[in-house]
């Protein structure tokens, strides 16, 4: 069984594997599940842990993710339009669909953060919780 | 345009954000990646980023990596099987008659787990749920405790299967079955290291791990004692052969083995009674949430590497290093001190991202054996996973450690580990030929 792979089998399971990690990202930050160092951001007062939380999504979050969203974007249409294929047998869709994946974990992601971001933002201005 | 920026200040500055941006708490993934972007806009322009792209792809289209998921839900299904529970309560009774015998029984636990999983987090948050409880009422000192489990725990990634050296080898170029294999050595250095240091602290002061009381040690005979760790020793001893035995055996790659590990780990909570959708369904979203976060890092990390790489970090770096002049052990020092103190600061993936393509061509030119060289690296990453602030064994152990365990008391109880953890590298870094013994036995 080992020895005869079939090179569906294999793009397959490659396939629900990179759909399966990048979706799950925004599931992901949405429960707090990304590491982070908290150690001096515990420490401070909500008002600042806010203003904390807005510039470095403003600074780290936003450029990557929007940046992500929009090269995804070209990848997978490009892809699409020339129907790309490799040498390696792929199944028809297979290239351009797991590259379609990359726009859309990035657009979701972009949303969950966007959540967020505008959650700290309305907390720092109106001083109460969402 | 923005005037030229040398490279060796375009590496400062990286570094810098990389602190700033960790230290104001905000999640690693999104520091690299943030990174990556202003960096490769600053230095390089929008074409750049094309290149992340096609680095998340490079990511997403690896059968290697398949491993990491399937590695990690195997864990989550064996933390939820009771196999570990069996496995403790049983060693318990066997050394508990022995000063600091429920400490050494937790080592012991966690390197059985370790040859079965390839993740820490399953055994620190398993210990920290099951024996950290135990030590606590027989009156084992709190901080010995916290550092057991923690220290125990890392020898999960260390002792194969390992999703780090799955990492290393698909970053390396080397052999997987090679460095898996690998990992048994300096595995069984730690363990040993660890138990001789629990023995001799608990010997001198008795106070921090008492015997178990006389009573207790009349209610299970020593020879029930026996018959019971035996069978409690049989399922993982079949899981370790299904997975490592087929790796090793070359009959499967170690993305086809994790699937099997995963599900006989299925099986296994059969076989313990714990099946039920609800421990499933648990199961599952631990396994989606750690694999998201582990493969967030990866792309994050890929990212910040390309661009620190294309900026010319890599040449600063290198030159720095090979600019001490120190020879040939020296720039292996500094190289392997660079990773401690990285260890501190990033995770594990970030650092062997950012490091092996520097550190790798330096160790060649120098003649360092390539799988000797990551051997290394992977034993001094065991100290990451204990050295605040960014220890993943400590939080994994505040998550499920009551209140009064304090994150002073988790940090003052790893501290004589970590040291150990070094006497178990130098141990290694000096016994080259016992390092390599196993892995040269794989064609």
């Amino acid at each position: 069984m080992f020895n005869q792979p079939h090179i569906w089998t294999y793009e397959i399971t490659t396939f629900f594997y990179a759909i399966g990690f990048m979706i799950l990202v925004a599931y992901t930050l949405l429960h707090r599940g990304h590491v982070s160092i908290d150690l001096f951001y515990r420490r401070l007062s909500l008002r600042k842990q806010a203003i904390v939380t807005v510039v470095t999504y403003l600074v780290f979050f936003f450029p990557f993710v929007l940046i992500l969203t929009k090269v995804g974007i070209e990848l997978a249409t490009a892809s699409w339009v020339t129907k790309e294929v490799t040498t390696t047998a792929r199944l028809p869709i297979v290239m351009p669909a797991m590259k379609t994946i990359i726009p859309i974990a990035a657009m979701l992601l972009l949303l969950q953060g966007m959540s967020e971001f505008v959650r700290n933002l309305f907390f720092l201005v109106k001083g109460r919780d969402l | 345009m923005i005037p030229e920026i040398s490279p060796t200040l375009m590496t400062a500055l990286m570094f810098c954000g990389l602190l700033v941006g960790l230290f104001l708490g905000h999640p690693l993934a999104f520091v690299l990646g943030g990174l990556a972007v202003i960096f490769g806009f600053i230095g390089w322009g929008p074409a750049c980023f094309f290149m992340f792209a096609n680095r998340i792809f490079g990511t997403m289209d690896n059968y290697l990596l398949v491993a990491i998921p399937l590695f990690i839900f195997m864990a989550n299904l064996l933390q939820h099987s009771g196999i570990a529970d069996k496995l403790f309560d049983s060693l318990r009774y066997l050394l508990g008659p022995i000063r600091g015998g429920v400490a050494i029984a937790v080592v012991v636990v966690c390197a059985v787990f370790a040859a079965c999983t390839g993740v820490i987090g399953a055994s620190v948050v398993t210990m920290g749920l099951l024996a950290l409880p135990v030590m606590m009422k027989y009156g084992y000192d709190k901080r010995l405790s916290a550092g057991t489990i923690c220290a125990g725990g890392t020898l999960g990634i260390l002792i194969p299967p390992s999703i780090m050296m799955i990492v290393m080898a698909d970053q390396s170029g080397l052999s997987t079955g090679k460095l898996l294999v690998g990992g048994f050595y300096p595995g069984a250095i730690l363990s040993v290291l660890f138990i001789a240091y629990i023995a001799i602290v608990c010997r001198r002061k008795p106070e921090l791990g008492p015997p178990l009381s006389l009573e207790e040690r009349q209610a299970v005979p020593v020879r029930r004692r026996l018959t019971m760790a035996s069978i409690s020793l049989l399922p993982p001893s079949l899981l370790i052969i299904g997975v490592l035995g087929v790796i090793f055996a070359g009959i499967a790659t170690p993305t086809e083995a994790s699937g099997v590990g995963a599900f006989l780990a299925f099986l296994m909570t059969f076989v313990y009674r714990r099946f039920s959708w609800k421990m499933f369904r648990e199961a599952v979203i631990t396994t989606a949430g750690t694999v998201s976060m582990v493969m967030i890092i990866l792309v994050g990390a890929s990212c910040f590497t390309g661009v620190f790489l294309g900026l010319g970090g890599g040449k600063v770096l290198t030159e720095l290093i090979l600019g001490f002049g120190l020879g040939k052990w020296g720039t292996f020092a500094i190289m392997m001190f660079l990773v401690f103190i990285l260890g501190c600061l990033v995770d594990w993936i970030g650092i062997v991202y950012i490091t092996f393509p520097i550190f790798l061509p330096i160790a060649a030119q120098l003649g360092f054996d390539p799988v000797w060289f990551v051997l290394m690296i992977a034993v001094n990453l065991q100290t990451s996973f204990l050295t605040p602030p960014f220890g993943y064994a400590l939080f994994y152990l505040k998550g499920v450690a009551s209140h009064d365990l304090s994150t002073a008391d988790i940090y003052r109880g790893i501290a004589p580990f970590v040291i150990f953890q070094l006497i178990g590298f130098l141990v290694c870094v000096f016994t080259p030929n016992q390092v390599l013994y196993l892995p040269n036995m794989i064609k």
